[in-house]
């Protein structure tokens, strides 16, 4: 298979640079080709005929084509992180020490164990996986292994890609698709008048068919007008012009999605917004159908005239043309130029139709081509005439054909753009003059040959679809089975679907079917497109949001002395929040146990920034917040402080904060970090939706101030410590004080409030100030013990508390009423979430209620997770009496502790339960107890 | 879709804006005559229509206003935005529904 | 006595780092003690009031005014962002104390809640504009314009001054993870 040098590069010709020798290899062979050369051309170049297997059969296959439809010629381009599967060679733009390698066949491409598959082809018919679902039974386990592993196209790497890929957002004014003929004159008539616009073309170099196309343009040589087209667009400032650029979405129009191939694999993702679309994406041509249509040696024509003219390849030495239309007699031209022979043309309609006799090449006027020969390189046809249906034999090892001419209108259909259906291509056209976007040249049917319609031929492997081993038997075999719908056959068959979404094949499909069921091709209809045109790269979707930058990421006021404090991170929400502070060599429970035992027995700091913070003013802000509080809030005095509960107006708990009065018409709450955001939106919704009377303002002050709270016996030494401008002692800030000061010379707002059980106080402070708050604590702190504790620290006396959380207990299900907290709603206003609060199923008996929970043995740690049931586990099925929500030891208390939400709950407290976890196999005996595990009474707290 | 003309910042990017659900019945008032079965209605009820309807949504990544935005649901084409305190305060017969 | 401590930047370091190799046509830095203020009022009516008592300064929505060291940014219809190099929020706000009390409008200081980066030079706008879904595009975001948009998650607020210099208003807590965007734009464009 491996040939010399370059053995069929012509001597001269096309538009490649033969200065420029690049060296690649293709499946560990080392080939040669030129710069200018896409990897198909130099392959066909070289020689190499086989360039991958088909899907289902593993039939050897060569390239059908040299744009973005070929089904076939799939490689993986690249090795180790960078490979990327499933490009198509005709796109890849050769370089200096390119690695590819064919898919799908194993352990080599010629020679290919999955071809035995070629033998078993009676049972890989269409729907062949569906069939296996339900016959024989039971042996869908065994089939599934087999079809696991063949199927698919390629591997993708496993590792993550080492590529810069990125996202580019861009207006313009008019945005043109596809840069042949019609495309770049509509850019240069734009560009004349002054228009910003965007030029791209899926191909590495603009121009499009005026490569191989022979009518000359305005006067000139078709190479020659586009070489000065393309100069004249390059030196305006206003035009933007992408080779390697696929348009691949239009369905959301203004907002055109492009992915441009960049030097080194890396993509970019162009997310357009133009104020006008010109699609200009030409026409595909089709294959035709016959008995043994795929192999290697069989192209459609005007890709052999593309090779021949644009890259100076000769794709073969002795060629026959078969066609139904006038466009392949142009090739003869071609052939000849490049000394190819042409051992016949293949007319399949009447000699009649023929537009020229040609010289010296035998014509086959009504003929068709009944079977194929030559393994992995075709050798030769089988010809069938029309009248009588006697053979004739021809040998070549070239084929080239047309099926006539498929205007491309993928993105016009994405767009929202109906389909007519046109007899005279076959094909279908833009329908009317209200279309999404504008269609010019070929796709807009302009210079497409008329086309005869065809008897679609039967016999066996005559393949439909390249890509998806699809023959017309297949197709047949749908029908009969009771398949007739397009889009029911594409699924069934699939015809149509994979990498290329039936390019080539998608109109002969449909053509074959309209003949079979007797319709009209604009009966039948045709399946829907979607996006992407061609297949787009992850990584180009995700641009820059991977690893670090996937998601956003906050940090706190203290992130830069967090760290100096040996923090360890954890992601919460968006925020980088402070999940420990080990010490030498201390694991994560050491680490926390010790923090949690300082804060209980001397003092601790921990950063509460990440909380929500709104500052809510204006007159009616006490009606405002006693309509989202369901507790009462009238009488909170100025300075003062209250828990506050907020619910859905279906009367389920939302989120639970604190409101500050800080004067009369001015307020400050906290949310929690969970639902900061959520909570945001709800106020503003309920004030601009709902209350736009009330003259309330609000203001998201979360990233304004920083908060420290400082807990812990010895919490208000250190506040004294810190030397505030006003009295601290008990009497004179007691428990739910806040008042604005100084601290240390620094502003303040300080709030007496604890999260933690302990007696404690939140500083905030502006938060440019953060740093030298900390500093001021840590060093006020160090003689009194003081040590920072994290996110775990918190939890942990969180829960020794029996205080609920978001995301546990507050799950979007439970009610105040079932997190003992019912006492807390008011009874005396009205407040959203009330009226259906007090629905009798929110109410009632029967509901999970929050509880704590035990181990009788004292020391057992409760499987997180688990349920709750009467009996221990016993691998049978048991009713759940509900479901822990958090479970630990408590360093505190020195025994294990978890809350639970169960059912009737609050009526059983002393009760005997098991707490089992089927995952974790463990069953544990466990009371029920109040979920106030450390302190019930308060007394630290009020301290 | 994709595109929804704010009324305060010009045409902007649906991502910057949130959902907010169908623009239906009128809130009922918290008055304390609270009537579970129209607080039902609003807080359950959509009408989902395949055709024109009021939705609310939220342009947090831009202006911060919730917006009244009458849209087809067939097509995405957005018919008509306004700022929801104006649409609330304009006349009566003016607000949907 | 109130220490008056300079204000500090965040994201200094980075800034450093970055200039060291910065690319051609892209100058970046951040503005340090800048004062914000907020304000805050209700309803169409006195917007037509505020405008007045602010002596015609008050900008329309998606706009700005500037007037002897003081600005007005405006990106949404009922607020609008004072800022000011030199004056604290107090006394920004003082100037015109009791016009705004009269009418009812309220002051919020976000002086702390902002990092406001400053990006000049040829290449400036168009790293920014091609960030974000917005156009931003020198025909259409003319000096003086103002515009709140989402780049990629992050609120900005970008403000341009001119034909070749944009400001933006990070929310504190995003800015960095913002600047790790900045500057993979920055490499890659």
């Amino acid at each position: 298979m491996s040939a010399s040098p370059q053995s069929h590069r012509l001597p001269s010709g096309g538009l490649i640079d033969r200065t420029q020798s690049l060296s690649f290899t293709f499946d560990g062979e080392t080939y040669e080709g030129y710069e200018g050369d896409t990897l198909a051309s130099a392959l066909l170049a070289n020689g190499v005929d086989l360039v991958g297997r088909s899907f289902k059969y593993h039939r050897p296959r060569g390239l059908l084509s040299a744009g973005s439809e070929e089904p076939n010629g799939l490689v993986r381009l690249g090795e180790g992180n960078r490979a990327r599967p499933n490009l198509r060679a005709t796109e890849i733009p050769l370089f200096d020490g390119l690695v590819a390698r064919s898919q799908n066949a194993w352990p080599k491409l010629s020679f290919d164990l999955g071809a035995l598959a070629g033998l078993a082809a009676r049972y890989l018919k269409a729907g062949f996986y569906y069939k296996t679902f339900l016959w024989p039974a039971g042996a869908w386990p065994f089939y599934e292994k087999l079809i696991r592993r063949a199927a698919g196209l390629g591997q993708p790497p496993c590792g993550p890609d080492p590529a810069q890929h990125e996202h580019h957002h861009q207006t313009c004014e008019l945005l043109v698709i596809g840069a042949g003929r019609a495309g770049l004159v509509a850019a240069l008539e734009a560009a004349e008048q002054g228009r910003r616009l965007i030029l791209c073309d899926e191909r590495a170099e603009l121009g499009g068919s005026l490569a191989w196309t022979r009518d000359p343009v305005d006067g000139l040589e078709p190479i020659a007008w586009w070489d000065q087209a393309v100069e004249k667009l390059e030196q305006n400032p206003k035009v933007t012009l992408l080779a390697n650029t696929t348009a691949f979405s239009c369905q959301n129009l203004p907002l055109v999605l492009l992915e441009e191939r960049r030097p080194g694999g890396n993509h970019r993702l162009w997310i357009v917004r133009a104020d006008a679309v010109v699609l200009a994406g030409g026409a595909i041509e089709r294959p035709l159908v016959f008995p043994g249509n795929d192999r290697p040696g069989i192209m459609l024509a005007s890709a052999v005239r593309f090779y021949i003219r644009h890259y100076g390849v000769k794709p073969g030495q002795r060629a026959v043309i078969v066609t139904n239309n006038d466009s392949a007699y142009e090739a003869l031209e071609d052939l000849k130029s490049a000394d190819i022979q042409v051992a016949g043309l293949i007319d399949m309609r009447p000699a009649e139709a023929a537009p020229f006799r040609p010289d010296g090449v035998p014509v086959f006027a009504n003929y068709e081509i009944a079977g194929t020969r030559g393994r992995k390189r075709l050798k030769g046809l089988t010809l069938r005439y029309g009248v009588d249906g006697s053979r004739v034999d021809l040998d070549c090892d070239l084929l080239l054909m047309s099926g006539g001419w498929t205007p491309n209108l993928q993105l016009y259909a994405q767009a929202g753009g109906r389909l007519m259906m046109e007899p005279q291509i076959g094909a279908h056209l833009p329908h009317d003059a209200t279309t999404p976007l504008a269609v010019v040249g070929a796709a807009a049917g302009k210079g497409v040959s008329p086309t005869a319609a065809m008897p679609l031929a039967k016999g066996p492997m005559a393949f439909m679809d390249f890509q998806n081993d699809v023959t017309t038997d297949d197709l047949d075999l749908a029908m009969a089975e009771g398949y007739g719908d397009i889009e029911h056959l594409k699924r069934y068959t699939t015809t149509g679907m994979g990498t290329d979404q039936g390019k080539t094949s998608n109109i002969n499909a449909l053509s074959f079917v309209a003949a079979r069921q007797g319709r009209s091709a604009e009966a039948v209809g045709h399946t829907t497109f979607r996006p992407p045109f061609t297949p787009v790269s992850l990584g180009a979707v995700a641009g820059p949001a991977r690893g670090r930058d996937l998601a956003p990421t906050r940090r706190t006021p203290f992130h830069k002395a967090n760290e100096k404090a040996g923090a360890v991170f954890v992601t919460a929400g968006d925020w980088l929040y402070p999940r420990h502070y080990p010490h030498n060599g201390e694991d994560m429970a050491a680490a926390i146990a010790r923090e949690v035992r300082n804060t209980r027995r001397q003092v601790g700091v921990v950063d509460m920034s990440s909380l929500g913070k709104i500052d809510v003013q204006g007159p009616d802000a006490p009606t405002f917040l006693e309509r989202v509080y369901c507790n009462n809030l009238a009488n909170l005095a100025i300075g003062r402080v209250r828990y506050g509960l907020m619910l859905r107006a279906d009367g389920i708990l939302f989120d639970d904060g604190t409101v500050a009065r800080l004067g009369e018409t001015h307020f400050l709450l906290t949310t929690t970090t969970a639902r900061a955001g959520e909570v945001w939106q709800h106020l503003e919704r309920l004030h601009q939706c709902h209350w736009p009377d009330l003259d309330i303002r609000l203001t998201s002050v979360t990233d304004a101030w920083a908060a420290l709270a400082i807990a812990g016996p010895r919490a208000r030494d250190l506040l004294t410590a810190l030397g505030p401008d006003f009295p601290v002692d008990k009497e004179s800030f007691p428990m739910a004080s806040v008042r604005e000061g100084l601290l240390d010379g620094l502003p303040i707002r300080l709030y007496r409030v604890s999260f933690s059980g302990e007696l404690g106080y939140e500083i905030h402070t502006p938060a440019g100030y953060a740093e030298d708050l900390w500093e001021a604590v840590d060093v006020a702190g160090a003689p009194l013990g003081l040590m920072p504790y994290g996110l775990e620290a918190l939890d942990v006396m969180r829960l020794e508390k029996g205080h609920i959380s978001v995301g546990t207990e507050i799950d979007g299900r439970t009610t105040p009423a079932d997190l003992g907290l019912g006492k807390l709603v008011s009874r005396k206003k009205d407040f959203l979430g009330r009226s259906l609060f007090q629905r009798p199923y929110l109410q009632g008996k029967g509901r999970l209620q929050l509880v704590g929970l035990q181990p009788v043995d004292g020391q057992t740690v409760l499987p997180i997770g688990a349920m709750i049931t009467a009996h221990t586990w016993q691998g049978t099925t048991q009713v759940s009496l509900g479901y822990l929500t958090a479970s630990l030891y408590s360093p505190s208390l020195e025994h294990p502790i978890a809350l639970a939400l169960l059912k009737d709950g609050h009526d059983r407290l002393g009760d005997e339960v098991w707490a089992v976890s089927p995952l974790a196999n463990q069953s544990v005996r466990a009371a029920v107890v109040s979920p106030h595990f450390f302190d019930p009474g308060g007394e630290r707290l009020n301290g | 879709m994709i595109h929804i003309p704010c009324p305060w910042c010009g045409p902007r990017d649906e991502t910057e804006f949130t959902y907010g659900g169908e623009a239906g019945d009128v809130m009922p008032a918290l008055d304390g005559q609270s009537d579970q079965v129209a607080w039902h209605a609003f807080v359950h009820l959509s009408e989902n229509p395949s055709g024109p309807v009021s939705e609310f949504w939220y342009h947090g990544g831009g202006c911060g206003r919730w917006l009244l935005v009458r849209r087809d649901t067939a097509s995405y084409e957005i018919l008509e935005v306004r700022d929801a305190v104006e649409a609330a305060r304009g006349p009566k017969d003016d607000v949907e529904r | 006595m109130a220490k008056t401590l300079p204000p500090r930047t965040l994201l200094q370091d980075e800034i450093d780092v970055f200039s060291r190799q910065a690319p051609e046509g892209l100058v970046i830095a951040e503005v340090r003690g800048r004062t914000i203020i907020k304000l805050d009022w209700q309803g169409q009516d006195k917007t037509e009031k505020l405008d007045k008592a602010m002596g015609g300064l008050l900008p329309t929505v998606g706009q700005s005014t500037a007037d002897s060291g003081k600005g007005a940014l405006r990106y949404a219809p009922f607020s609008v962002l004072l800022v000011s190099a030199e004056l604290t929020a107090r006394d920004l706000v003082a100037e015109r104390q009791k016009s705004l009390s009269d009418l009812g409008v309220t002051w919020v200081d976000l002086s702390h809640g902002y990092v406001v980066l400053r990006l000049s030079g040829e290449r400036a706008r168009e790293v920014l504009d091609s960030m974000a879904s917005t156009d931003l595009s020198a025909g259409r975001f003319n000096p003086g314009a103002v515009a709140r948009t989402s780049i990629r998650k992050h609120q900005v607020l970008v403000h341009s001054l001119n034909s070749s210099c944009l400001e933006v208003y990070l929310e504190r807590s995003y800015a960095l993870s913002f600047w790790h965007l900045l500057e993979h734009k920055i490499a890659l464009g």
